[in-house]
Formats: structure tokens, C-alpha cells, sequence
């Protein structure tokens, strides 16, 4: 998988940079449009990372170029602007996502798999992780080729930790994550306990593994590890 | 006191002051050369009744208007003086001007008096004087209403223009329209306050936009620091150093929120939300309702949902979901554990009651900015919703007796 990632706040960059080199992308980088618009012109990326405020030209008009020169690339708009009229214009212009500063790697992560399994044309939607495979256009869990029956935000739960694997995820990642506007509203985040606990049962009720370990005091962290 | 009155009455009492000293002074004036005209006359009568008392010397009586009479000795007082005197066949008195003189003819005194009535005179004099008055009564009537006509187009302008500038209001950000009078005097303030607003709308505009793009550059330092703390996460720390991080990477969501917060408020203040639809409230709730499922049942809060008729309102439909989050949000932040949630959907209106705690805020502060309750809150939503209803002239009201209650009415 080929990204290329465009922000012109440097840190950011190299943070992001660093992550999705971890996670196993080929991982390339544009802080200014110009430079961007060259990277673009020269290379195909799987998927873009595209900052809306650069320092010398709109990200907006970088989209258009984008979505014009070339269509196979995801674009997935990082903003610092929280507003449904921004979100509506850039997916309107072509980004398959949006993206509100500040977020989190899992929630980014998570975002850039959906789009990027959206954008596959050759219809492989699964996720396969040891006996669980997950299908993300159905929305349909198999343990074993057995299916079980998840609840949406149980589904959401178990899609977050599978492409968020071996990643500790705290109680907030994952409210933050399955009620994204309402997050602040919860005054703990304890109930979230209870989803997480469905998920584990089912799973095991299939014959499957409980890859869920709690990390006490802190969070969650799906794993192969014992 | 309106300008125009204040010139009107100063305009009066001049007029008042003046019609009395001017009808004195002519009424004096006139009195005076009527009086020397009459004194004149009989001065003049008095010498030809000499001649003709030298020619012929006899004695002539025609009361009251002259006399010729011998006398024996020069009378005290001779010249002039006011007689009254009773005609024969007449009750009254009447006013008469008498002259008296004497001239001695061949050793003999007589004593001329002529005598002339002063009635018609006086009456003359009233007559003038009335005539005089209500000359410059009209005089000043015609003035003064042919003034306030004057004043009534010349300031209509300035009242139009005056109005303009009253409801001319900054953020909406519309061009102020003043219109042209063709007085200088006029012109000039108006083309000072265009100017002024001008200038002021170019600060507000660029004050404006230096805190829209602060408050988004903000985000950007916030992520990066997120994302640093979530990394530190990642690795093996103790439980202390995890307790921390976590309360860190919570304190900054908090910041940012409170910074978007506070940029959709400014952007509502800001009328950038235009596109209005026909937003049925109704559904709305419940469809909120249900997407706000999880978070009541967190506090096993009940809801019921009463909609007795559809209330459908003209809103953005952005701004109508932030209305109806926020106003959920509230109930569901500052209940209880097994608490409610009471909605009722009116034709014209919405009700939403909630149970909680008495909240110590006053209930018309309570939509104030960063007035809140507890310190999870930001104190912004509630001022949201207000700023929401005010746009839109819908009337929202806070209530607090056992329970908390919203209402928003549509205003008539």
C-alpha cells in the first residue's frame, strides 16, 4: 500500500509518517501544494492524506486536481475544520473520508482501512484475522466459517480492534470511535465494558479465541499473544 | 425631546414673546397718534370758533361737541381732558375729549370748549389691535406650519437614514445604505458614518478571520500533541504514567472541543448557515433519540416521546440537528441515574423535561455563556441553542421546579 501524506505542520507529518511506516506502508510526503501536485503527477498512490490548509494554495483545489488527474487514489481529508458544510463540499468534490484535528492513529487507521476496502474494485471486503474473518460490506462476522450475529456498534467494536490489532486502545478511543459526536456526553466510559464483554461471549460461544486482553488500569489491546 | 419639537417650542415661545411686545408697542403707538390726531382736531375746531367768535361775538351751546359761553373769570384749568359725559335719551356715559380755551373780545371772556367723542376712537384703537395681532398671528401660524412641512420631508431622510443605522447590524455583515438628502450638513454625517462603519467592518472582518483561523490553527498543535501522548501510550508504562497521559490527552479534547464550540458560535453570530428547509422537529427528536440510545441507557434513563402534532419549523438543518443535540445532550448530562426524559411536540411548540439535581443556576442565566452547573460541561451548548432560536425568532424559555424544562415556541 503506497500513501502519501499532505501536511504542512512538520511534526505531524513525521509522526504520521512514522506510524504508517510501522503499520507496513510505503509511506511518502508532501508539505507544500506544489510539491504535492508534482508527487501526485509522478507517482499512483493507494491512498492520499490531504490537509485542507497549506500554506501555499487550497487543499480543495488540490482534490479537484487530484480527482481529475487521477482516479484510483483515495483521498482522505484531514481538517481543522469541524464543520458539516466543509465535510459535505470535500466529499462532494470526491474525498472518500474526512478527518476533524485532533483525532486519534486508531480512529485514522481505522478510517483509512474502511475507505481503502471501500475503493478495492475486486470486491475483497474480508478481513481475516486467524479463525475471525470480517465482512465489511455485508457488515457479517464469521467464526470458522460459523456466522454469528453481531449488533452494529458490536460489529464496529470488533472491525476497530481487528484493524487496530496489537494497538492498546483506551476505553475513550473506542466510545470515541463508535459514538464519534457524542463522546463527551458519557460521564465514564465503563458502559463500553458491557459492548466489549457481548463481543468476547459470542465470539467464544463459536469456538473462537478471545483476543481481547485487558490491560489493567489502561485499556484494550487485540493480540495474538497469550 | 424629539429635535424638531424642541425647535418647534422654542420657535413658539419666541412667537409668544414676541406677539405680546409687538402688539404693546403698536398698540401704544397707535393710541398715541390716534389721541394727537383727535387733540390736533379739536385744537383746530377751537381756532375757527375763535374767528368766528371775533366776528360775531355771540354765545353758541351745540352740547356735547362745542360751546361758546361768556364767563366772568378765567377758569383753572384750561387744554385738554377726558369728560364722561350723559347724552340726553342715553343711560350710559360716554367718553369724550375736551378742549378748552379762552379768548376775550371787547372786554368779554369766553370759554371755548369743543368736545369730541372718543368711543368710536377707542374702538378704532381695539380694532387695530386686533387686527394687528391676529396679523402676526397668522403671520407666525403660516411660519410655523410651513416649517414643520420643511422639517417633516427635509428630515424624513435624516429619519430614514436614522432608522438604517439603527437596524444596521455588524455581523450579519450587509452594506449599510444611507441616502443622499442634498444638505450638506446631512450628507456630511452621513458620508463620516459610512466611512466609520467601513472601517469598523473591515476591523470586525479581519478580527473576524485572525480568530476563525487561530481557533483552526489550534487544532493542529492539539493534534500533534494527541497523537505524541497516544504513542507514549503504546508502550509498556506504569499505571501512574498512563493515569497521567490519559488525563492529559482528555484535558486537550476538552480544549479543542470548547474551541470548536466556540467557532460554530461565531459562526452562527456570523449568519453562515443560510440554506433554510422545512424541518420537521418531531422526527428529528426521535431520530436523535434513538441515536442517543446508548449514552441513557448508560444511566438507565427513561425516555418518552409525546407528539401530539408535528411542529414543523423553517431552520438550517445543520444548525436545527445542534439545536435538538444540544438540548439532548443537556438532559442527558446534567440528570441522573435512572432519571427521564419527558419530550412533548406541540403544533407550535416543544417541550423538553428532564429530572436532575437543582442545578443552582439562576434560570435566566442559565443560556448565558460559560455558566454551567458541573465542570464537565463547557457552559456553551445551552448559549448555542439560544443563539439557534434567537436567528430563527423562535421564543426559548428554561424553567426549573422539580424537574428541568425547556420550551421553544414558535413566535407569532
Amino acid at each position: 500500500m503506497k500513501v502519501l501524506i499532505i501536511e504542512d505542520e512538520k511534526d505531524l507529518l513525521l509522526t504520521l509518517a512514522h506510524y504508517f511506516k510501522a503499520e507496513g506502508y510505503v509511506c511518502e510526503s508532501a508539505s507544500t501544494f506544489s510539491q504535492a501536485h508534482e508527487k501526485i503527477w509522478l507517482n499512483e498512490y493507494d491512498i492520499i492524506l490531504l490537509d485542507i490548509g497549506l500554506p501555499d494554495g487550497n487543499g480543495i483545489d488540490l482534490l479537484k486536481l487530484i480527482k481529475s488527474e487521477k482516479k484510483n487514489s483515495a483521498v482522505l481529508i484531514i481538517s481543522a475544520k469541524n464543520s458539516l458544510d466543509d465535510k459535505i463540499k470535500g466529499l462532494n468534490i470526491g474525498a472518500d473520508d474526512y478527518i476533524t484535528k485532533p483525532f486519534h492513529l486508531a480512529e485514522l487507521n481505522a478510517r483509512i482501512n474502511a475507505v481503502l476496502r471501500r475503493n478495492q474494485f475486486d470486491g475483497n471486503n474480508v478481513l481475516i484475522f486467524n479463525e475471525i474473518s470480517i465482512n465489511s460490506f455485508d457488515k457479517t462476522v464469521k467464526i470458522n466459517n460459523k456466522e454469528i450475529s453481531l449488533t452494529k456498534k458490536e460489529f464496529d467494536l470488533l472491525l476497530f480492534f481487528v484493524v487496530n490489532k496489537n494497538r492498546v486502545l483506551t476505553k475513550e478511543n473506542l466510545v470515541e470511535h463508535l459514538w464519534p459526536d457524542n463522546a463527551d456526553l458519557f460521564d465514564s466510559y465503563d458502559f463500553i465494558y458491557t459492548h466489549l464483554n457481548n463481543v468476547r461471549r459470542k465470539i467464544k460461544a463459536a469456538g473462537g479465541n478471545d483476543y481481547i486482553k485487558t490491560i489493567y488500569g489502561m485499556g484494550y489491546k487485540f493480540c495474538n499473544e497469550e | 425631546m424629539k429635535f424638531l419639537d424642541k425647535i418647534n417650542r422654542n420657535y413658539l415661545s419666541i412667537f409668544a414673546v414676541s406677539l405680546t411686545i409687538l402688539s404693546l408697542v403698536g398698540y401704544f403707538f397707535f393710541k398715541y397718534s390716534i389721541w394727537q390726531d383727535a387733540k390736533e382736531n379739536l385744537h383746530q375746531r377751537a381756532t375757527i370758533l375763535k374767528s368766528f367768535l371775533i366776528k360775531h361775538q355771540e354765545e353758541i351751546e351745540l352740547e356735547p361737541i362745542l360751546s361758546i359761553r361768556k364767563i366772568n373769570k378765567i377758569p383753572k384749568i384750561t387744554g385738554y381732558k377726558r369728560v364722561d359725559l350723559i347724552l340726553k335719551g342715553d343711560d350710559e356715559a360716554e367718553p369724550f375729549l375736551e378742549y378748552s380755551t379762552t379768548q376775550s373780545v371787547a372786554d368779554h371772556l369766553y370759554l371755548i370748549t369743543v368736545r369730541s367723542s372718543v368711543d368710536e376712537t377707542e374702538d378704532l384703537l381695539l380694532g387695530i389691535l386686533f387686527f394687528f395681532i391676529s396679523i402676526i398671528a397668522i403671520t407666525f401660524l403660516a411660519g410655523y406650519l410651513i416649517s414643520i412641512r420643511m422639517n417633516k420631508t427635509l428630515w424624513s431622510v435624516f429619519e430614514r437614514n436614522l432608522k438604517e443605522i439603527e437596524n444596521y447590524n455588524l455581523s450579519k455583515s450587509n452594506v449599510l445604505k444611507l441616502t443622499s438628502t442634498n444638505i450638506n450638513e446631512f450628507d456630511r454625517l452621513n458620508s463620516i458614518i459610512f466611512k466609520f462603519v467601513e472601517r469598523i467592518q473591515k476591523d470586525y472582518g479581519n478580527l473576524k478571520e485572525i480568530t476563525e483561523n487561530a481557533s483552526h490553527e489550534m487544532q493542529t498543535p492539539v493534534a500533534i500533541a494527541i497523537l505524541h501522548l497516544e504513542e507514549i501510550l503504546q508502550h509498556n508504562v506504569s499505571e501512574e504514567v498512563y493515569g497521567k497521559v490519559n488525563t492529559t490527552i482528555h484535558a486537550l479534547k476538552r480544549l479543542s472541543q470548547l474551541n470548536q464550540s466556540l467557532i460554530l458560535l461565531s459562526k452562527i453570530e456570523n449568519n453562515q448557515f443560510k440554506d433554510v428547509t422545512l424541518v420537521s422537529m418531531g422526527a428529528l427528536i426521535q431520530k436523535k433519540a434513538d441515536e442517543l440510545l446508548p449514552l441513557m441507557e448508560a444511566k438507565n434513563i427513561s425516555i418518552t416521546i409525546d407528539i401530539e402534532q408535528e411542529l414543523e419549523l423553517n431552520l438550517n438543518i445543520v444548525l436545527a440537528d445542534i439545536l435538538i443535540n444540544n438540548l439532548f445532550s443537556n438532559a442527558i448530562k446534567h440528570n441522573f441515574n435512572d432519571g427521564f426524559i419527558h419530550i412533548y411536540v406541540f403544533k407550535d411548540h416543544l417541550q423538553i423535561c428532564n429530572s436532575g439535581n437543582d442545578n443552582n443556576i439562576e434560570p435566566e442565566k442559565v443560556f448565558e455563556r460559560f455558566v454551567k452547573s458541573n465542570s464537565n460541561s463547557y457552559g456553551l451548548g445551552l448559549a448555542i441553542v439560544k443563539k439557534i432560536c434567537e436567528m430563527y425568532g423562535l421564543e426559548i424559555s428554561y424553567e426549573k421546579n422539580n424537574n428541568h424544562c425547556f420550551l421553544i415556541k414558535r413566535n407569532l
